[in-house]
């Protein structure tokens, strides 16, 4: 089964920039109470709004909602119309936010506006909320009305605007969204978020419209180069490129922009959580374990993580350290039917068929359509009889399928073979190969098949390991390679990416992939074959 | 130009007997360490190849070993290896592949390689076929000469 795969089914690459309003976020909290109030008092009496208010932010801060509530259901005794009374109607709006309550943070919110009629950061928040309530045209109303209070020059126009984008994306006027996103870039061109959301908005388009996929992602990447241009190494840029790339399907590309964002930011989270899929996607599992145990070790109750990590330990045969990801997988009770997939494909390399069975049979309850793990279960039977027929030790498995040639040749040198069956040669051989341990392999099957004579599949061994040998053969390439190399410098920017077939530096045939190109070439020999980086 | 030996019981005798100018770069474009490239022929199509003295055995691609007629089914168990980062999958078979020189013969092996599962044929990607120690280089004698990118080889009397 492709472990790997399992893993990063249905994982797109993460975008920076806001994908939906941001409202409620801890600064903007911070931001507008202090806006409220004006100038930090202090030296409050016990009983005063202020005092009662400094109770209520200290206990959300120490996330203990009950108390900031009551405190601040105090601060009303105290104050009705003041801007503590605001500030605490303001607060009790984030607290329900904060549980997902969003008609009674509207009702909150609006009760601050309404005490406070010229505040256009609660205008602004007010309109996010409609927005993921689902009342566009009032979140639109209400960002029109904040765009008019604060005028052209306020600090806030670049949120009023991008709010407007997302009222008009989320109501399918995607044209409105743009016209809209491109006057932030235009009059605010020091606010990048305007050109994140710009590029989000095109690759949102791309997935949603499979036959504008292409010219919806070139068009995702200009507003970023854009950005670029301006401000050098901005990291949320080169991250979304990458992101482009990926979504485009070329991740070597895509690897190429995460790593950039990375050398400008080496903490960079969603350029490492990128790379690191883009990594597995491409098969290059040493370096994405690496930008993986970085992760792990930042955010080590982040499941999807191990779960990945896993995977790509297996793909490496390091079942040892598989299985440890995986466990903390079910440790942080998140693990899925993959998770558990991979667990008794684990178990099962190192010949623990009965915690194998458990573990697929654990996968086909949460995912009974998994048929690759009900395959799996029925080999198990197979294997198991495999492994009983050989009479070998559990040991050489896990030497075998954690490809440790050296361990693997410790323990089966010493053991007799004068008991051995034709059945133990074969499999001995065959986890001989698997460990990489081709001179071990090679010896196997040579004593097996003088033992058993009558084993074709040992024979069969026997001749497909024996040691190579080598002749002297008449130099007859025609083909002149320097012509063939001028070729492709000549040629790099027309055909760069294709695979090439050239003879005596003239192109022959070319195609997109290799397989393709042979297919062209039929019977035509004499020819090299190469990609033209 | 022939390689031989300078002192000892073979002195005078030759050590290598061919020589081929190597490319030295990645091999993928995404990489950024450079390998030894040589070129390789398989049945008439001529490729290039990384040389990898840890490869326990060569490895190609299913569209070349194709062209040889050989296909990713048939050969001796499924064997998994990692060739530079990337995890291979494939059965064992023998391949005649020919080792290319700009002066003096070329040399052809009949090599243990592993032809990479189509169905793991991504994991291929891009990378070209890789020589490895055994079932290929243990046949031959072979030297570096890094100033001047020459690979020298010969096969063993």
């Amino acid at each position: 089964m492709s472990t790997v795969a399992g893993a990063i089914e249905q994982i797109g690459p993460l975008l920076e920039g806001a994908s939906s309003p941001d409202i409620g976020a801890r600064a903007n909290l911070n931001a507008i109470v202090g806006g409220i109030l004006g100038v930090a008092e202090s030296g409050k009496r016990r009983g005063d709004a202020g005092y009662l208010f400094g109770e209520a932010m200290a206990s959300l801060n120490r996330r203990d909602f009950a108390a900031a509530k009551a405190a601040l259901a105090a601060v009303f005794v105290v104050q009705r119309r003041g801007p503590y009374a605001v500030a605490a109607h303001y607060m009790l709006g984030h607290i329900h936010l904060q549980f997902g309550n969003l008609k009674a943070t509207y009702d909150e919110w609006k009760q601050a506006w309404k005490l406070d009629r010229g505040s256009v950061p609660i205008q602004i928040n007010l309109a996010g909320v409609l927005i993921q309530m689902g009342d566009f045209d009032k979140a639109l109303d209400r960002l029109r009305r904040a765009e008019r209070s604060a005028g052209t020059r306020s600090r806030h126009l670049g949120e009023i605007l991008e709010f407007q984008s997302f009222a008009y994306l989320f109501k399918d006027h995607v044209d409105e969204a743009e016209a809209v996103l491109f006057r932030a870039i235009t009059e605010l061109p020091d606010r990048h978020s305007a050109s994140l959301l710009l590029s989000n908005l095109y690759i949102r388009e791309a997935r949603r419209a499979p036959e504008r996929r292409k010219e919806m992602l070139h068009k995702a990447i200009v507003p970023l180069e854009e950005l670029l241009a301006r401000v050098p190494g901005e990291v949320a840029a080169l991250t979304n490129i990458g992101a482009v790339f990926a979504e485009m399907g070329d991740d070597s590309r895509a690897i190429e922009w995460y790593r950039k964002a990375l050398e400008a930011a080496p903490e960079a989270e969603f350029a490492a959580r990128n790379l690191a899929l883009a990594l597995a996607r491409a098969g290059s599992y040493e370096e994405c374990v690496a930008v993986l145990e970085d992760l792990t070790r930042r955010f080590p109750d982040d499941a999807s993580l191990h779960d990945l990590l896993g995977a790509i330990h297996i793909e490496l045969r390091r079942l040892t350290n598989a299985s440890r990801e995986l466990r903390k997988v079910i440790d942080l009770g998140a693990a899925t039917a993959a998770t558990y997939a991979n667990l008794g494909f684990v178990r099962a390399e190192s010949a623990d068929f009965d915690a194998a069975e458990r573990y697929f049979r654990r996968a086909l309850e949460l995912d009974p359509d998994l048929d690759v793990v009900r395959r799996k279960v029925e080999e198990l039977a197979r294997d198991r009889d495999a492994f009983r027929a050989s009479r070998l030790p559990k040991e050489l498995y896990a030497a075998a399928n954690e490809l440790e040639e050296a361990r693997f040749e410790r323990l089966v040198r010493p053991i007799d073979k004068a008991v051995w069956s034709g059945a133990s040669f074969e499999e001995a051989v065959r986890l001989a190969l698997r460990a990489g341990a081709l001179p071990i392999a090679r010896d196997l099957a040579r004593q097996g098949a003088e033992r058993f004579p009558e084993n074709t599949r040992l024979r069969n061994a026997v001749a497909t390991l024996a040691p190579p040998t080598a002749r002297s053969v008449a130099h007859n390439s025609r083909s002149d390679r320097r012509a063939d190399r001028d070729w492709i410098e000549a040629h790099r920017d027309e055909y760069g990416g294709q695979w090439v077939a050239l003879r005596n530096g003239a192109l022959v045939a070319a195609a997109s992939d290799p397989t393709r190109l042979v297919e062209l070439l039929g019977a035509e020999r004499d020819v090299f074959l190469t990609k033209v980086a | 130009m022939k390689l031989v030996y300078g002192s000892g019981s073979d002195a005078g005798s030759e050590f290598t007997t061919s020589l081929v100018r190597y490319a030295y770069k990645p091999a993928t474009v995404g990489e950024t360490t450079d390998r030894v490239h040589i070129r390789i022929e398989v049945s008439g199509i001529r490729a290039e190849a990384v040389l990898d003295t840890g490869a326990p055995y060569c490895v190609m691609a299913p569209w070349l070993a194709a062209v040889a007629g050989i296909g990713a089914e048939g050969g001796l168990e499924d064997v998994t290896m990692v060739v530079r980062d990337s995890k291979i999958t494939g059965q064992l078979h023998r391949v005649q592949l020919r080792l290319l020189a700009d002066e003096g013969e070329d040399v052809e092996v009949d090599a243990v390689t592993i032809i990479a599962d189509e169905r793991e044929a991504f994991a291929m990607g891009d990378l070209p076929c890789f020589i490895g120690m055994r079932g290929c280089l243990e046949a031959i004698r072979f030297a570096l000469d890094p100033a001047n990118d020459l690979f020298h080889f010969g096969r063993q009397e």
